[in-house]
């Protein structure tokens, strides 16, 4: 049996031992916990490749942002398209890793954003138009469904959210705050479910989940503001939808962690609720503040060592002690 | 702690022996009841978060309860529950390990040094003496409390006092020196791990905590550094200081990275260091650039992910804002990213290309 080996795990027997310096620097070397030729190796490659791509990308959005009269209309679209062209084809056609190819991807997205960029900039259309994110949103959609690149979700989720955001503040204005605060909820833990899908597809667990991560924080983010703001609001405006998303959501995160044994969900969404309760418990502070602010206190400090107590025991029996 | 587990630290314990020879000894009882008490890695930064998190909270409502009572008349009240909240945490924290104590300990600390502040201000108009007040309880914080985040809020509060002293006393280029300081204690600690830890017991409690503050601390300073806010004088100038220092930090890193690769070719080591140095010199009147790389790089070196994060977050930021803040027209910087970008990309392929032949 090779034993598991952590950074605590050392610690704790160097500080209970005679152990030499040279031999914990050995153990944390042979253990993997330092970095290696290797790592050092992939991560050269990736944030040279990483940087290469977005200065190059980046260079091109300064270029047309510059806004050179002497270059005809046609000739600023054109060279965009063609761009966009050389590296979808490139992307298609080129025996890379999936790694590089995707990475090109990512920034031919980008290039379409500058496109549209162009074209407002040309036709007028306005920088902050919805419809302008609602474009480039629409464009890239086929290239983000075929690769399945977190980096490129990521990109096309911030387009989503900008693309709402943007059309309830220019067209739908008569809608409640707490209405966009929903369907942000709404968006952005679809995003977690299709991403969740994959995972279990693919069958690929230990790939790393900071995607679902992300897009996982900013729902629960969406639906806690949405709460707390109802609470504030005297729960008018469909407070009732969010509560049943908020109920929904939760249930279906809460069974999710537990089934996949991620921690994440477990963790968030709890704290979510103790942030709604304590908020709940404040706005009761109207006649005796005192009081209900020292109990929102206690509540706080309770629940949250509640909380934490339970993410050691469920870890404890997910992954042993260590 | 179950069976297997404890079969797995034996192996251990005698894989280290062999090593260490027949003169290693251990406190097995001791290790064993350390364990039983720590967090387990995958939950360690979930645990670490909430506390901090819930801390807050329930720091925000204590201090509404607090003032709502109407403590915030008192500048000597708020004074003396302060110094009662801190020193009450920090022995409370001793003597009890549990979450619940953990949890109410952060809270009533963050409170007890907002409540010390605030009342002290009041009571004295110094506030130097504010400053080094809170210093000086941040050190003792440091060496009283055995818990990691009371000790990462002691290196906080001790750097940004220190911080605040040198912006109070507007001797604005001693931050190029508060900067070096900074990265140097970072760097020698990223690169002494083994030492350190096996300096004693505290040394092993407090590495973790005190080198994430550090992190902390440097990234603040750095924005600090290029978000100046209006000083009087003109403000912090000779930005090339820090640069050089911090330029030199990451060589040296580099220097210790391709030693432990095993990149022992002179000619090879020499094109790494020219190739960084081409890269990094026009940072050099912008220092938070290879100030977030040596987060970056320092933190990857040791393993650790929190840190590295950070770094590769503030890496990005900072190279956007150095484009940004460069005094060139769109067209020029057009022309500098896409011949940076392209440079990189010829690395790229070069790095590839090297790599394979190794292989081969």
């Amino acid at each position: 049996m090779k034993p598991h080996i952590t950074r605590d795990l050392l610690y704790s027997i160097a500080r209970h031992s005679n152990w030499r310096p040279g031999g914990i620097e050995a153990m944390l070397r042979s253990s993997g916990i330092y970095a290696g030729p290797r790592n050092w190796a992939s991560l050269l490659r990736l944030l040279l490749l990483g940087a290469g791509v977005s200065f190059i990308v980046a260079g091109v959005v300064f270029f047309f942002a510059y806004n050179w009269d002497a270059m005809h209309k046609f000739l600023k679209l054109g060279l965009l398209q063609a761009l966009i062209v050389i590296v979808t084809a490139y992307v298609l056609l080129s025996k890379r890793s999936e790694t590089t190819r995707n990475l090109l991807l990512t920034g031919n997205a980008m290039l379409v954003g500058v496109l549209f960029a162009v074209f407002g900039q040309v036709y007028q259309t306005g920088a902050n138009a919805y419809d302008f994110f609602l474009g480039w949103t629409c464009c890239v959609a086929l290239w983000v469904a075929v690769a399945k690149y977190p980096p490129l979700w990521l990109l096309f989720m911030a387009l989503v959210n900008t693309t709402l955001f943007l059309y309830v503040q220019q067209v739908a204005t008569h809608w409640p705050f707490a209405v966009l605060l929903d369907l942000l909820f709404v968006l952005n833990g679809t995003a977690v479910l299709v991403w969740e899908l994959v995972a279990h597809k693919t069958k690929n667990r230990t790939r790393s989940r900071w995607l679902q991560r992300v897009l996982g924080l900013a729902a629960v983010t969406a639906i806690t503001i949405s709460l707390v703001v109802g609470i504030y609001a005297n729960m008018e405006e469909d407070w009732g939808l969010c509560v049943l998303l908020a109920a929904l959501g939760y249930g279906a995160g809460i069974w999710h962690g537990q089934r996949v044994r991620d921690l994440f969900y477990l963790s968030v969404i709890p704290f979510s609720g103790i942030v709604v309760v304590a908020s709940l418990i404040v706005r009761m502070a109207d006649k005796t503040p005192e009081l209900l602010l020292l109990l929102a206190s206690l509540f706080v400090i309770g629940s949250t060592t509640l909380l934490v107590r339970n993410i050691i025991r469920i870890n404890h029996k997910w992954h042993g002690k260590y | 702690m179950e069976n297997t587990e404890q079969q797995a630290l034996d192996l251990l314990l005698r894989q280290i022996r062999e090593q260490e020879g027949e003169g290693f000894v251990y406190d097995r009882a001791e290790i064993n009841a350390e364990l039983e008490q720590s967090t387990p890695l995958l939950a360690n930064l979930p645990v670490k978060l909430l506390t901090i998190l819930g801390g807050i909270l329930a720091s925000l409502f204590l201090l509404g309860f607090l003032f709502a009572t109407g403590l915030y008349d008192s500048p000597t009240g708020m004074l003396v529950a302060g110094l009662l909240l801190l020193a009450g945490s920090v022995a409370v924290i001793r003597i009890r390990k549990d979450t619940l104590a953990e949890t109410s300990c952060v809270s009533f600390h963050i409170i007890g040094y907002l409540l010390f502040g605030i009342g002290f201000s009041g009571l004295f108009q110094s506030e130097d003496a504010l400053y080094s007040l809170l210093a000086l309880m941040a050190l003792g914080v440091l060496f009283a409390a055995a818990n990691s985040i009371l000790t990462f809020l002691a290196v906080l509060v001790f750097s940004g006092s220190l911080a605040a002293i040198i912006l109070n006393h507007q001797a604005l280029n001693l931050m190029h020196g508060y900067i070096g300081a900074v990265a140097g204690l970072l760097t020698y600690l990223s690169l002494r791990e083994a030492t350190l830890i096996s300096l004693g017991s505290w040394f092993s409690r407090v590495y973790g905590p005190v080198r994430m503050g550090l992190v902390v601390t440097l990234v603040a300073a750095l924005a600090l550094l290029m978000h100046q806010p209006p000083l009087p004088a003109g403000g912090i100038t000779h930005y090339w200081l820090s640069g050089v220092l911090l330029i030199a930090a990451v060589l040296f890193v580099l220097s210790k990275v391709m030693r432990q690769a095993g990149l022992a070719n002179r000619k090879q080591q020499l094109l790494v260091y020219a190739c960084c140095g081409l890269v990094l010199a026009p940072t050099v009147l912008s220092p938070a650039v290879p100030g977030a790389l040596l987060v970056l790089l320092t933190s990857f070196y040791i393993g650790h992910k929190t840190s590295f994060a950070a770094g590769v977050l503030s890496l990005v930021y900072f190279v956007i804002l150095y484009y940004y803040d460069l005094q060139l027209t769109l067209l020029q910087k057009s022309g500098v990213l896409v011949l940076t970008g392209a440079l990189f990309i010829g690395g790229y392929l070069l790095l590839q290309k090297h790599l394979k032949n190794d292989a081969n």
